[in-house]
Order: structure tokens, then C-alpha cells, then sequence
């Protein structure tokens, strides 16, 4: 494990998670409209989610905060927007946490009008996109490092949030199904689902372990596809190829597989069968979401691993 | 009166005569003293470089070998790669042409670090800010040469504005294991080693990489 760059290793997973928790939403909002439920049902089961993702976001940026040897001069950041990918990082991120903020909050109260909040979540999920972008810009901008100026870094980061964000919402979604938490916290009379919202519910859910273990499958292809890059990429290249084929890697590609079968197989057939909440379902979706992002963690602790520069690598890089 | 030495659009550099240093890293220490750099933080180092093949003549292997040291600092590119993702514009240029770290805006984030193929800017755990040879700017406000420059015993090192460099040494700087100097520019003459090999023909390997 990549211990000198474990900030930006949660940082990167787990802002690429809540990105993809927000599309997943999204996804479930339209879902739910094209099956001509009340936008207040849809919100039913997807505001757990949504309020979810804040914390999750802001828990990513304070990791990140530790990456920083001097702080207090994070205010500077964004002074190069023109030319760093860094900068834009960072204005992405606060477009994304500030948009997601600004309708959670009018959510929870219900200010300004439905629509305009739509406005508003669809500017969240734009933002969200173009942090997903200019993370990937960040690492493939370096023409000077070869493992991370390779085509399958974007690639990995777009499947990683594909991954790991629909399953955070499937296991928010199986909240709301087992109890209603926000009644609970708005101390509202707690109505319970009615068939036709369960039935919403269940298509919800497989329709989010599919994409989760397509996203899964994809990770496991663009793999090789990257190795067979790294290992006849040049000196600086091979390097990296052989440093991270590791057992580590294997580790993490098993803990993958298995999420995905879990998602894909177990999860999926057992959704279509239920008629609520089981046990064996709660289990089964938070296993696949706890391994896909130990997985995860440990596939971003391999990217890290990557910064090996054409030309000098000093001491420093060394020792990480 | 003393010379201009920083004078403005001179676009300074540095001069290498690779057949003259004997790797004896006079450079890298005085440097060391002269900026007070703390262990683990080396603005100038000194990469040995070997490696070796056979030639055959008529039925005959003979082994091909060469060694050589190359001193290598910043080399104040011209599309300088760390003021290019750095996110603060600390990275910064002089009017004279050099660049240096701004530690009133620097944020430690070592993006730039991660980007320059000669691993010039160094994290400075004391500050947290990065830090990076400068080309000793205040020796040269004072007309005085760079530490490095004076240090050398077999006058290897030589500085001064990149034009007047090149046509005094000519335009080398494509040397292994220098990196490919066409994605930075740098701001560095060669005076290659008679083994020298180019910078992408992989024949040799560094073999100092914890000193450097």
C-alpha cells in the first residue's frame, strides 16, 4: 500500500464514488418519471442518497487537505486555471460540492421552486462530470510520467465512480427500504412504501447492480490492455509494469471479482425475488459495495505507485 | 563596479562539460552549504551513468563499457513543465529568465515535483513549501558567480545567458539519462562525454539512484 499518497488515494476514490452516487440519483429521478410516479414519491427514496453524498464528499476533501505540506495557502489554488489541471481540480470540486450543497439544502427545506432545484441538481451533475475529467487531467496531462499519461487512467477513474456510486445508492436505497430515516429525523408520520413504490424500489436496485457490474467488468478489461501499454511504453514504462505486477494487484483484481459476481449474480436475481428487505440482500449489496471499494482503494494505491518519470527520478521520488 | 548579473530577458542557463567532471560532487555540496538545504533536499546532483555492449569485429566479441557523470540542477526551462501545472503560480520566472518557488503563495502540493523530468523542485519538509535552485540570485545581485560554478575543481560547470552558452559550446543537451529535451526546453549546454550516449538510446542505466 501507497502510504505517502493515502490522501489523495481516499480523496480520489471516494469523490469519484460520491460523483457517481449523484449520476445514479439522477438516474433514478428520470427512471422514475418515464414510470410516471410524483416527483415527491421519487424523492421518497432517493433524498437518503443525496444527503448522503455531502458528507462523503466533504469527508474526500479533507483527506485531500492532508496531501497539502503548507495548508494555509490553499487559498491560491486556483490561481492557474489557464494552464494547470490541478487548478481545475480544484474549481470543479468546489462547483460540484457547492451546487450539491446548494440543492441539498433547498431540498431539505423546500425553497425556491421544483424546478428550479432541478436546474440547480443538473448543474451538480455537470460539475460533477468536469471534476471527473480534471482529475483524469491532472495524471494524464503528464507527458513526462508514461503510467499515468496513458489513455486508461481516465478510463479507470470513469469506471471507478460506476462502480462504486451505484452500490453507495443501492445500500442507501435498502435503508429507505428497511426504515425511513429521514421521518424519522424530521419527525414525520412514517408511511410505508406501497407496492407500486416497491416495485420502483426493486427495478432501482437491479438497475443499479447491472451498471455497477458493467463498470466492474470494465475495470477488469482495461487492465491488461494498460500493462500491454506499460510494457512497451519505454524505459520509464516497463518499469512501472514490472513494480506493479505485484500480488498486491491480484489481490485487489480478486476482491473485484468477487464484488462483481456478488453485484452481478447473487444481488441481482435476489432483488427479483424480494418482497422486502431481506437480510440476505443487506448483506449481499453492502459486501459487494465494502469489496468493490477495498478494491478500489487498493487499484488507486497501484496508480500512485505509477509516478516513475522519463528522464531523473531522485531520491525524493524514492522515498515517495 | 560589479557586473549586471541579473540582467533582464537574459534567459540564463547553465553550461555541463561532461569530459571534464571526474564526479567528485563539489557542486552538490557547495550548493548544499551555500542554500542551507536539509537532508534529503539536493538542488544539484551528480548521476552517474553506465552501461555496456559488445562489438563485433570478424569473429570477435569485445566488450563496449562507459561510465559518465553528468551534474544536472534546475535547468530553467523554457516551456518550463512545474510553472505549468503548478496550481498557485508560485512556480514563477524572473525577468532574467530564471524560475523559482514564490513560498509566500507555495501550497506543498508537489504537483510540480511530480512533473519535472529533472527533479529539480524538492519539498523542503521544514516549510512545507517546495524548493528549487534559483541560480543563486543573491550571489548574483552581488556580481558573484553561482555556488556551484565556483566550486567545481575541474571547471566543469559554467553559466550565463543560454544564447551566449550555445555559441560558445554549441547546442547539445540530448544526453542520457537527461530526458528528452524537446518537452521542456532546457536552458542547458552539453559538452558531451567522448562515450556519451542519447538521451533515447537506453543503453546504460543510473547507477546512483539513492544519491540523486
Amino acid at each position: 500500500m501507497n502510504i505517502h499518497e493515502l490522501p489523495m488515494i481516499i480523496f480520489t476514490v471516494v469523490a469519484q464514488m460520491s460523483i457517481g452516487a449523484f449520476w445514479a440519483l439522477g438516474a433514478i429521478q428520470v427512471f422514475g418519471r418515464y414510470r410516471k410516479l410524483t416527483v415527491s414519491t421519487i424523492d421518497r427514496i432517493t433524498d437518503v442518497g443525496m444527503y448522503a453524498v455531502g458528507p462523503l464528499l466533504v469527508a474526500g476533501f479533507i483527506a485531500a487537505f492532508f496531501h497539502l505540506n503548507d495548508p494555509f495557502h490553499a487559498i491560491y489554488t486556483m490561481n492557474n486555471l489557464g494552464s494547470s489541471w490541478l487548478s481545475r481540480e480544484l474549481l470543479a470540486g468546489v462547483l460540484f460540492g457547492g451546487f450539491g450543497a446548494a440543492f441539498a439544502i433547498s431540498q431539505w427545506f423546500g425553497w425556491l421552486t421544483r424546478g428550479i432545484r432541478e436546474i440547480i441538481a443538473i448543474l451538480t451533475a455537470v460539475a460533477g462530470l468536469f471534476l471527473l475529467i480534471a482529475m483524469s487531467g491532472v495524471y494524464y496531462s503528464t507527458s513526462t510520467i508514461p503510467a499515468w499519461n496513458n489513455v486508461s487512467v481516465p478510463l479507470f477513474f470513469f469506471e471507478s465512480a460506476l462502480l462504486t456510486g451505484p452500490l453507495a445508492v443501492a445500500v442507501a436505497l435498502l435503508i429507505v427500504w428497511t426504515s425511513n430515516p429521514l421521518a424519522k429525523i424530521r419527525k414525520q408520520a412514517k408511511e410505508p412504501l406501497n407496492a407500486e413504490l416497491v416495485a420502483f424500489l426493486r427495478a432501482s436496485l437491479r438497475g443499479l447492480s447491472v451498471v455497477a457490474t458493467v463498470a466492474g467488468i470494465a475495470i477488469f478489461v482495461t487492465y491488461p490492455i494498460y500493462l500491454l501499454a506499460l510494457s512497451h511504453g519505454g524505459d520509464a514504462a516497463e518499469y512501472v509494469a514490472s513494480e506493479i505486477s505485484t500480488s498486491f494487484l491480484l489481490w485487489r483484481l480478486l476482491l473485484l471479482g468477487i464484488a462483481v459476481v456478488i453485484a452481478g449474480v447473487f444481488a441481482f436475481s435476489k432483488v427479483q425475488t424480494a418482497n422486502q428487505p431481506q437480510k440476505v440482500l443487506i448483506v449481499l449489496i453492502v459486501l459487494a459495495l465494502v469489496l468493490a471499494l477495498t478494491s478500489e482503494l487498493m487499484g488507486r494505491s497501484i496508480h500512485y505507485d505509477g509516478l516513475w518519470r522519463e528522464g531523473l527520478n531522485t531520491w525524493q521520488t524514492i522515498a515517495g | 563596479m560589479a557586473e549586471d548579473y541579473t540582467k533582464e530577458g537574459a534567459q540564463y542557463g547553465f553550461h555541463f562539460d561532461q569530459s571534464l567532471c571526474n564526479g567528485c560532487k563539489a557542486c552538490q555540496i557547495a550548493c548544499k552549504d551555500k542554500h542551507d538545504l536539509p537532508v534529503g533536499v539536493t538542488w544539484r546532483r551528480v548521476v552517474e551513468y553506465s552501461g555496456g555492449s559488445w562489438q563485433v569485429q570478424g569473429n570477435t566479441f569485445e566488450p563496449n563499457v562507459f561510465a559518465y557523470y553528468t551534474s544536472v540542477s534546475c535547468n530553467h526551462c523554457e516551456n518550463a513543465v512545474c510553472m505549468e501545472v503548478c496550481p498557485t503560480t508560485a512556480m514563477s520566472r524572473r525577468p532574467d529568465g530564471t524560475v523559482y518557488v514564490d513560498e509566500s503563495k507555495c501550497v506543498g502540493c508537489r504537483y510540480c515535483q511530480w512533473a519535472c523530468p529533472y527533479g529539480a523542485p524538492q519539498l523542503n519538509a521544514e516549510t512545507g513549501h517546495m524548493s528549487k535552485c534559483d541560480l543563486c540570485y543573491d550571489y548574483r545581485s552581488e556580481g558573484k558567480d553561482p555556488a556551484c560554478v565556483s566550486a567545481c575543481p575541474s571547471r566543469a560547470l559554467d553559466w550565463g545567458p543560454i544564447d551566449e552558452l550555445r555559441e560558445k559550446y554549441g547546442e547539445t543537451n540530448s544526453v542520457a539519462p537527461l530526458p528528452d529535451p524537446s518537452i521542456t526546453k532546457p536552458h542547458l549546454v552539453i559538452s558531451p562525454h567522448r562515450d556519451a550516449q542519447a538521451w533515447d538510446s537506453g543503453t546504460g542505466q543510473i547507477t546512483n539512484p539513492k544519491e540523486i
